[in-house]
């Protein structure tokens, strides 16, 4: 049987969901970047919750979004997932991350237990060599990446898995399934260059990046989903996945 | 139709000390069994890092010590990875030809391009190259088999003349194979003259139009060298008296299997590419193995249950075209091996008769200079 996370939450210090996501959320031309690489997998399975199970070799995605029109204006976000199984299914466990939108930090607490902290500069811009992402907060620059040359691809062959975030809900720990849909318009490929990386900054102080792999690059029509499950963090998923609606497995 | 048996060689955890050496153990007194009771091959994959899934790195020494306690049954390569990061061309002629000399001409040799982010990146290959790799050495090798001396000047290596020695004991060489995964994987396998080594679980109208396709093109291919117009599949066995036991055992074995193989880092997981446009193995086993180790009921294709019904599914196979059915036993060990052994001399004894003539043949190599 493959092995699961060491991870064992308490409710304690975990962003407490209000009211879960109920509405889909529909819009145009999001670019997104994922930066991907493998980190050391004695401490990334230590960090996953006990419900997932660790892929192997071990890794993370930083995915930045760029939405320059949203109901609650213009945003970019920047979030690390460790990647995991709950189940045979891909996720991508939040670890941490920012945004540069007050009200949408606010919003994707409040409906999915995601926190992202708010950050002086949080940006995704197209350069004429590719693309360059940016993170400062609390006056420090945490990531700074560019992707040159990157060419182009088709957008079936990119795929974006699915969140899962740990938060409270109705007093217990609880992994969230954030989910999307999208439609890639325009995808590349590049290879990625840091001149920084701080994923402890991410919520990520335990984990050491071993391997880069390329980044993809997307244009596309993105929305965020109402929530349908939700997962006992305890518990392995195939067991403690339940459906919004109905009751818990004893 | 052929009957083979099919090794991953997955390990199931704690492992102990002895947990390899034992499924290794278990794996080798199953081929002598299956060569005792007249399957046809005996196939191992090679894999790397695939932790649980496949402890199978070095499946010719698998192979080697199978043919030293065996008599008939032909040993299966399937695969050798056609990744020059991963195998030098030469050495997969080299260690063929050996396995073949001390097989008697046993050998079957199978190639492919690995499917994971784990194996390929592991050994840093790009995944992009892995088809134009894979092209170039499956062309290259029968020539290496084939000419006394032989010099390449490719793009994924290249070599002075040399003699590649020694020469593979069938003549004009084992015959080739490429496993296919990703639909249109067989056209390639037609298009160079090379059996289908299918290790994917379609449904049966599925495989039909797949092994048309497949016959359509070799008539026209352009061999890699000589032709071999085999088409396998893949299924996993577990076959019992009461039809309900082999059912459930057997889809324990099944799911298992699919819920070892979801943990696999596919190529295109992390790597966008067009080279891997599909998840190759295993879209069918996630979606058969949302719950470990149960599955609803048996797909329609699946050889479990009595001998009756396994009998019925392998006439449908049969009927689809194919020449061969290779058989998964066990996953992660969860079928004990008293029962995998009952399981197949039940299956020789009351299915494969309705196949084939139960007397074993030994098998003749094309007679060698």
């Amino acid at each position: 049987m493959p092995i699961f996370g060491g991870y064992k939450p308490t409710a304690d210090g975990l962003p407490v969901i209000k009211a879960l996501a109920e509405d889909r959320i529909d819009l145009e031309n999001a670019q997104v970047l994922a930066l991907t690489f493998e980190v050391l997998s004695e401490a990334a399975i230590a960090a996953l919750p006990a419900a997932l199970h660790p892929p192997f070799p071990t890794y993370c995605s930083l995915i930045l979004r760029r939405h320059d029109d949203s109901p609650l204006g213009p945003v970019t976000t920047a979030e690390l997932r460790l990647h995991a199984r709950a189940t045979n299914h891909y996720v991508g466990y939040v670890l941490g991350g920012f945004t540069d939108n007050e009200r949408v930090s606010a919003w994707l607490e409040n409906g999915y237990g995601k926190r992202l902290a708010v950050a002086e500069t949080v940006s995704l811009k197209k350069r004429h060599y590719g693309f360059e992402a940016n993170v400062v907060a609390g006056g420090k620059t945490v990531l700074n990446a560019v992707v040159e040359n990157p060419t182009q691809i088709a957008g079936v062959d990119v795929l974006h898995v699915q969140n899962s975030v740990l938060a409270v809900l109705d007093g217990a720990p609880t992994l969230i399934a954030e989910e999307f849909e999208f439609q890639i318009k325009e995808a590349r490929r590049g290879p990625a260059h840091y001149h920084t990386l701080d994923i402890a900054a991410f919520g990520a102080p335990t984990l050491t990046v071993s391997n880069h792999l390329p980044a993809t690059w997307i244009l596309a029509d993105w929305s965020y989903m109402p929530v349908r499950f939700v997962i006992d963090p305890l518990k392995p998923a195939v067991a403690g996945t339940r459906k919004l609606g109905q009751p818990a497995a004893a | 139709m052929k009957f083979g048996i099919f090794y991953e060689i997955s390990v199931p955890r704690p492992w102990g000390p002895e947990t390899e050496r034992q499924v290794y153990a278990n794996c080798i007194e199953q081929c002598v069994l299956a060569d005792q009771l007249g399957f046809d091959h005996v196939w191992a994959v090679e894999h790397h890092f695939l932790e649980e899934y496949s402890h199978c790195p070095a499946p010719e020494i698998f192979l080697a010590t199978v043919a030293a306690k065996t008599q008939n049954i032909r040993v299966g390569h399937g695969i050798n990875v056609c990744v020059p990061e991963i195998n030098h061309p030469i050495r997969i002629a080299e260690r063929s030809a050996v396995l073949d000399l001390v097989s008697g001409g046993r050998l079957d040799v199978g190639t492919g391009r690995s499917a994971t982010w784990t194996e390929l990146g592991g050994f840093r290959a790009n995944p992009d190259l892995t088809k134009a790799t894979w092209a170039e050495i499956v062309r290259a090798l029968p020539k290496m088999w084939m000419n006394e001396r032989y010099a390449h000047d490719g793009v994924c290596f290249s070599m002075p003349e040399r003699a590649v020695i020694p020469k593979p004991y069938q003549k004009p060489h084992p015959p080739l194979w490429v496993a296919v995964t990703s639909p249109g994987t067989e056209i390639d396998a037609a298009e160079h003259g090379i059996g289908a080594l299918g290790l994917t679980f379609n449904d049966f109208a599925e495989q039909e139009r797949r092994v048309k396709g497949y016959k359509k093109v070799l008539q026209n291919c352009e061999p890699a060298g000589a032709v071999n117009d085999q088409v396998a599949t893949v299924n996993f066995l577990y076959c019992h008296e009461d039809n309900a036991v082999g059912q459930k055992t057997g889809l324990r074995l099944s799911g298992t299997f699919g819920y070892a193989a979801a943990q696999l880092v596919s190529a295109r997981e992390v790597y966008a590419s067009p080279s891997y446009g599909s998840f190759g193995l295993l879209p069918q086993v996630r979606r058969q193995s949302a719950v470990p180790g149960e599955m609803p009921g048996p797909p329609p294709g699946l050889a479990v249950g009595d001998p009756k019904r396994i009998t019925e599914v392998l006439k449908n196979w049969e009927s689809t075209g194919i020449d061969c059915v290779n058989f998964l036993l066990n996953a992660l060990e969860t079928v004990p091996q008293a029962e995998v052994l009952a399981s197949m001399r039940l299956f020789a004894k009351e299915v494969m008769p309705h196949f084939k003539a139960p007397a074993a043949k030994p098998k003749t190599p094309v007679a060698a200079e």
